[in-house]
């Protein structure tokens, strides 16, 4: 098994939640290292460790850390960022339900570092289930001085705040996140100014994905080369992907960056469901290019090596397409879902994907041409790059990646139209 | 002073504020960027996508909108690229436009039409169903067909931010996304204050005024700037007029003082120019019922009793006129009555007398503008939000753009108090003279007069602190300080002027000529003449008054004292119902003239339509009677030349005239202003009476103001606006059958 | 200059005008004998108007006000109304329907920019053309008249000629 078990070290022990377990295998030294240090040597480790941010973008979080103003005179709040609603991806789930503690120690030292007294953690709604195993989490580590006022002695003080949103995908985007947690309509704010200087109720705020807090304790205890000689250069660490589609065995597998993604899908997954052979993957949740066979034999799961088959890394969620598999049909999929979750801003996230089902609609009737095809393409260019926030590019990269790469798919679907002739 | 920057737009160097929105600074040079989202003095939004450019060393096209302007920009607001993606915006938002142009109230304005037709063709390639969605009612006043609608939440801002009322929001998520009151969707209406600026700044049709609904089209009516007569800020205002009908007023891209804002009764409350109700012929009493008669038999019998009865004692006829008049009809009445009849009881029906104001005024009077650019505020009762909704927006906009001060002492617990106010003292009713001496005299009676206003002396002493602490000030006085308190209040900006600080006055009257029927020489002694009706005062010629719908009983009963009552009116109000001879009156849509608004400033009021030819202006009227009576009185023949006469006797008027207003809409008039040094003593003796006044027994009026308690008031006109009177008549009744208010 | 030739001349002349004169004889008659027979009009003739309904006989105008602007001679006032019934009660295609359609044949110049500009096709020139009237005020035309106007075009005297078919240029 070429597994590197860093963040899902303690999955399988026996109740793993409860922090004496987590006390036990060494739960919270890494804090108690880190409030001996300063703020700068825990922001230098962590840029040396080459974490990039785990929830999609892929930013360096120690660069991130540092853009937090910590001379500013408001206060300065951390918000972990728990909305995970990409398809395909359900990595932080199975953080938070497995082993809470790893992320609120990553949480306080990360808080430590930018000098946040308050924090937040902004759950998906519907993971309802998950908030009280936080909640108790958070309890108990209230009740072992880990959390609340001068905490282990050292005149830091912090509080974690579970809120739940209520199930809309767009406030999974930070600034959205930010306008729902204060009570506001989730929509993406303008940026700049990016959080890190005017965040929650106009203060510093840092977002960071669970995955990605749930890494720092590692980090501060082992040493930030230790963590990067993980992975690759530039990518630093491991990283839990979630493996799912027509592979034998999905499920959610930590593995060191720059792991090969067909190595993760025959030994992890256990090969292709049925013995058929592979068509297409996602390899990064839903809003990624889509890559074929021969790019994803090419590709590593690595930020620098997606990018060269034309795709990115984004949160991990790998989803495996075999041969019996109608593309047409995926995007579909997809863009109904970006249409449901289109939060209505900007015109056109709204109305184009709102008119992209339409034209799909059509062409699964059987009534679509060739000029429909057209029309979607430059839609999508029509999109791209000119929305507000990323949802509406997240939204058009399927389904030109799948009409570039699948083209077949489409056509087969169209009645070809004669050529029209322009007048002179 | 801001650094200035140098960026290059198309090639075109230009210097600009560093940190001023890009599309300003284009748009400011002439560079035409089309945008629905923007809208000047709002929060930028990047909703609509429309005004997207390059910027050079940007990876995308960005949004002009809110990008600031940097040194070194270079941007292009013309490539292909450039136009090519407006062009697929425009796509976009015409995908689900219903395209229902000859039906739409907006066709002909609408922004989104300048823009398809400025784009040429657009691809127009949605052939798939569009979303159908019915239209909503959301008030009696505003209707919204999510259909038409861009989403460009123009509409939502301006609420939120220049009326603070929060009355719209966003319902439902993506393409079914809506714009309404919460609850739009179980049939909740928009809880406002009704003023239509969401009608006024949506740039397509998608929400429309329901009074003007499918009355004409924009280029089917005549505009006519004029001047509102509502309250006493005088808001410019655009009278769509269709022959002789009114259609609708607007304010789109107006330059006067108020730029596009209008409260509901500038913008709805007009309409009662067209009413059935209005009278068309003069009326006669005759064996006890008002008969319609010729205009020369209704002057001939007026003029007869009048000679009759002001020959045996002058001062038997008393000329009463009203703060509704226009300069012009105010100075006639006022001339008619003093060299024409030389009696000496004329005046107006008024509450405040704001002469006292005037003779003693220490500090010039602020105008709108300056009020915007006020640093600390200090307003001694008022609640400009329900009857001066410009002075409330302006004192709004200081707070919102400038973090000016508010500091509030009021009685009741106003709006603007419970959320603009940085201080708010809850007075007791009538307290204000014992907070103005509490600021004027020494801090040992601080005690003393906090238990007189109810609140804490401590509370006082900050508000002292306050204001000394303020380098521009501006005293804002309401209506409910009248008497010597309002002296001494016109006195008390001399204690504070100094160097370094700057004090500056408002004040809120409640009528839309308060000031201007005033300088014209209509004293505010109507109450006083009251008494005299009867015994001394045996005939009253009444103009453009209702006292007996305003004060009830006792003016019923004097004026039925009167051996000759006559008015000139619009309407059979329940005052024209007591008179021997109602004259019928032109309306202010049917004549010239000019109103001085609270600051002061001169407007031109500008005839849009004819009238029936029937009614007569004011001042024509006098001049009929004066000839039929064989007085001279100076009389003039028109409008223009009774405002000359104006000019040259009123010397706060002199080099007005109607040729300078038509250039520069509003001016100012220049009032005395005292020099003389002020003693606080001599102010705190003034006040002593006053404070004497105080009913200590008032407990605080902790109810909050009602929204719509002043703006949704039914008087004389407003009542006679159809769509006012069904809403808040209806309101009223389910008000009073529930006890829910 | 001879009698003689004089008198050649002269017979010259007269049978080369008879000439033609007698050539026309045999041929089709460009005059009609109106009233007593019908005219013939092109079908794109220009005559007094009528205002179109759809096919389940609701008013196509909607009183947008495209006609009157267009209107040179300012011949056309409308005043637009709602109605605010659903479609199957309501006389209208649209919630918005003209209360008032007038147009005055005193200052009407029959141009047709009304049916160029009307975006609903709701006006259409007919092939009516007596228009006289004693009455100076009767040449204002209501909706109501105007609505029937669709109906009488077909007992008009006048003989409509497709000019499409005529040409022989309908295939």
């Amino acid at each position: 098994m070429a597994e590197t078990k860093i963040l899902t070290a303690r999955f399988d022990l026996p109740n793993s939640t409860s922090i004496d377990t987590y006390l036990k295998t060494g739960g919270y030294q890494a804090l108690e290292k880190a409030l001996k240090m300063t703020q700068e040597e825990i922001i230098e480790e962590v840029k040396k460790s080459a974490l990039r941010g785990r929830g999609g973008a892929g930013f360096p979080t120690g660069l991130k850390w540092s853009f937090v103003p910590r001379s500013s005179p408001k206060p300065k709040y951390l918000v972990c960022n728990a909305d995970e609603s990409e398809p395909g991806t359900c990595k932080d789930r199975y953080l938070m339900e497995k082993d809470p503690h790893q992320l609120i120690e990553g949480m306080i030292i990360s808080a430590y570092a930018i000098g946040a007294n308050l924090s937040f953690i902004y759950i998906r709604g519907e993971y309802w289930y998950l908030i009280a195993v936080l909640e108790k989490a958070i309890e108990e580590a209230r009740a072992r001085g880990y959390l609340g006022k001068n905490i282990l002695g050292s005149k830091f003080e912090l509080d974690i705040i579970v809120h739940p949103g209520a199930g809309a995908y767009i406030c999974g985007e930070e600034t959205a996140l930010l306008e729902s947690l204060e009570g506001k309509r989730g929509h993406p704010r303008i940026k700049p100014p990016f959080p890190a200087v005017v965040g929650l109720y106009g203060c510093p705020t840092l977002v960071n994905n669970v995955e990605t807090l749930s890494a720092v304790p590692h980090i501060i205890l082992k040493g930030g080369d230790w963590y990067r000689q993980l992975g690759t250069e530039k990518s630093g660490g491991t990283k839990m992907f979630s493996l799912s589609g027509h592979v034998n065995r999905p499920g959610n597998y930590e593995v060191r960056m720059g792991y090969p993604l067909m190595q993760l899908i025959n030994e992890e997954g256990g090969g292709i469901r049925d013995g058929k052979k592979l068509k297409a993957v996602i390899p990064g949740g839903s809003s990624v290019p889509i890559i074929n066979a021969e790019e994803a034999a090419r590709c590593n799961l690595d930020y620098e090596s997606c990018q060269s088959v034309g795709t990115m890394l984004a949160s991990g969620g790998v989803i495996v397409m075999d041969e019996t598999t109608d593309i047409f049909e995926t995007t579909f999929n997809l863009i109904k879902f970006y249409k449901h979750e289109s939060c209505g801003w900007c015109t056109p996230c709204r109305e184009g994907t709102d008119w992209l089902v339409k034209l799909f609609k059509k062409i699964k009737s059987g009534s679509g041409t060739q000029a429909d095809l057209e029309l979607i393409e430059r839609l999508c260019v029509n999109i791209e790059g000119r929305s507000h926030c990323p949802l509406g590019e997240a939204a058009v990269l399927p389904i030109t990646s799948a009409m570039k790469r699948f083209p077949e798919d489409f056509t087969k679907r169209v009645r070809k139209t004669l050529p029209v002739l322009q007048p002179a | 002073m801001t650094e200035t920057v140098k960026i290059k737009v198309d090639g075109r160097e230009l210097e600009a504020p560093k940190g001023k929105l890009l599309i300003e600074v284009c748009l400011e040079n002439g560079i035409d960027i089309p945008n629905f989202c923007y809208y000047p003095d709002l929060t930028p939004q990047a909703a609509c996508r429309m005004c997207l450019v390059r910027i050079e060393r940007m990876p995308k096209l960005a949004t002009s909108c809110t990008v600031q302007v940097q040194d070194g920009m270079v941007v292009t607001t013309q490539s292909e690229e450039v136009l090519e993606a407006r062009k697929g915006m425009l796509d976009l938002i015409l995908g689900n436009h219903p395209l229902d142009c000859p039906i739409c109230d907006k066709g002909g304005q609408c922004e989104l039409q300048d823009q398809v037709f400025a784009h040429g063709t657009v691809y127009g390639r949605y052939e798939v169903k569009k979303n159908d969605t019915r239209e909503w009612r959301l008030s009696p006043f505003i209707a919204y067909d999510p259909q038409r609608c861009v989403r460009c939440y123009r509409c939502i801002r301006v609420c939120d931010e220049v009326m603070d009322v929060h009355a719209l929001g966003r319902i439902f998520r993506g393409a079914k996304e809506v714009i309404g009151p919460y609850g739009i969707d179980k049939g909740y209406s928009l809880d406002c204050e009704q003023c239509g600026y969401c009608v006024e700044v949506c740039p397509v049709g998608a929400l429309l005024s329901v009074d003007s609904r499918f009355r004409s089209r924009p280029w089917d009516m005549r505009e006519t700037i004029t001047t509102c007569q509502h309250c006493a800020d005088g808001c410019q205002m655009r009278l769509g007029t269709r022959g002789s009908q009114y259609v609708r007023v607007a304010s789109k891209d107006l330059k006067g003082i108020n730029g596009e804002f209008l409260c509901i009764k500038g913008r709805y409350g007009s309409s009662y120019i067209s009413s059935e109700e209005r009278l068309d012929n003069p009326y006669l009493r005759k064996d006890g019922k008002l008969v319609e008669v010729g205009w020369e038999e209704a002057i001939k019998y007026v003029a007869a009793r009048l000679k009759a009865i002001s020959a045996e004692d002058r001062d038997a006829v008393a000329v009463l006129g009203s703060p509704r008049l226009t300069n012009e009809a105010a100075f006639a009445l006022a001339s008619f009555a003093r060299k024409g009849l030389k009696t000496s009881n004329y005046g107006q029906i008024a509450d405040v007398d704001l002469t006292r104001f005037f003779a003693n005024l220490t500090a010039p009077l602020a105008t709108h503008a300056e009020v915007k650019k006020a640093e600390t505020i200090f307003m001694l009762g008022g609640d400009p939000t329900e009857n001066n909704p410009l002075s409330a927006m302006v004192i709004r906009y200081a707070v919102r753009k400038n973090g000016a001060r508010l500091l509030m002492v009021n009685s009741r617990r106003t709006k603007i108090a419970r959320r603009q106010a940085e201080m708010f003292l809850h007075i007791r009713r009538g307290a204000e003279p014992a907070v103005l001496a509490a600021l004027i005299d020494s801090d040992e009676n601080a005690a003393r007069y906090a238990e007189l206003a109810k609140v804490k002396p401590e509370q006082l002493r900050r508000l002292g602190k306050a204001i000394s602490d303020s380098k521009r000030l501006l005293v804002v006085i309401g209506p409910e300080v009248n008497g010597a308190t309002l002296e001494v209040a016109a006195r008390f900006a001399a204690l504070l002027k100094s160097d370094s600080r700057e004090v500056k006055y408002l004040i809120l009257p409640p009528y839309n000529n308060s000031v201007g029927t005033l300088d014209m020489g209509l004293r505010p002694n109507g109450h006083e003449l009251k008494s005299l009706f009867g015994t001394k005062i045996k005939a009253l010629y009444l103009a453009g008054s209702n006292p007996v719908e305003q004060y009830g009983n006792s003016w019923k009963e004097a004026l039925s004292k009167l051996d000759l009552l006559v008015v000139a009116d619009l309407f059979m109000t329940e005052t024209a119902q007591l008179a021997d001879v109602v004259f019928p009156v032109n309306s202010f849509a049917e004549l010239d003239g000019t109103y001085t608004n609270a600051v002061g400033q001169v407007q031109r009021v500008n005839r849009a339509l004819e009238g029936t030819g029937r009614t007569r202006p004011d001042w024509m009227i006098i001049n009929m009677l004066a000839k039929e009576m064989g007085l001279e009185f100076g009389a003039r023949g028109s409008a223009a030349s009774i405002f000359r006469d104006i000019a040259s006797e009123i010397p706060a008027y002199s080099g007005i005239s109607y040729d300078r207003l038509r250039k520069e809409w509003a001016i100012q008039t220049e009032r005395k202003i005292s020099t003389t040094a002020e003693q606080p003593d001599a102010l705190l003796s003034a006040l002593k009476g006053e404070i004497a006044k105080i009913d200590l027994s008032l407990d605080l009026d902790r109810e909050p103001v009602r929204q719509g308690s002043g703006l949704f008031r039914l008087g004389t006109l407003t009542s006679r606006v159809a769509v006012m009177r069904e809403a808040f008549k209806a309101k009223e009744q389910v008000e009073e059958a529930t006890g829910v208010r | 200059m001879s009698i003689i030739s004089d008198v050649v001349e002269t017979v010259k002349a007269i049978t080369t005008g008879l000439k033609i004169t007698f050539s026309y004889i045999p041929r089709q008659k460009l005059t009609n004998c109106y009233p007593d027979e019908p005219v013939e009009v092109f079908s794109a003739y220009r005559g007094e108007h009528y205002l179109n309904v759809d096919e389940n006989g609701k008013e196509r105008c909607v009183a947008c006000f495209l006609c009157s602007a267009a209107c040179p001679a300012d011949a056309i006032y409308i005043e637009a109304a709602e109605d605010l019934r659903p479609y199957e009660e309501r006389s209208s295609v649209e919630e918005r329907y003209a209360k008032v359609y007038n147009i005055d044949y005193g200052k009407c110049i029959l141009c047709g920019f009304c049916v160029e500009a009307c975006p609903k096709d709701a006006i259409r020139h007919g092939h009516n053309f007596e228009m006289a009237v004693t009455n100076f005020s009767d040449l204002i035309k209501d909706k109501e008249y105007l609505l029937k106007n669709r109906e009488r075009e077909s007992r008009l005297p006048v003989v409509i000629i497709d000019e499409v078919k005529r040409r022989g240029l309908s295939k």
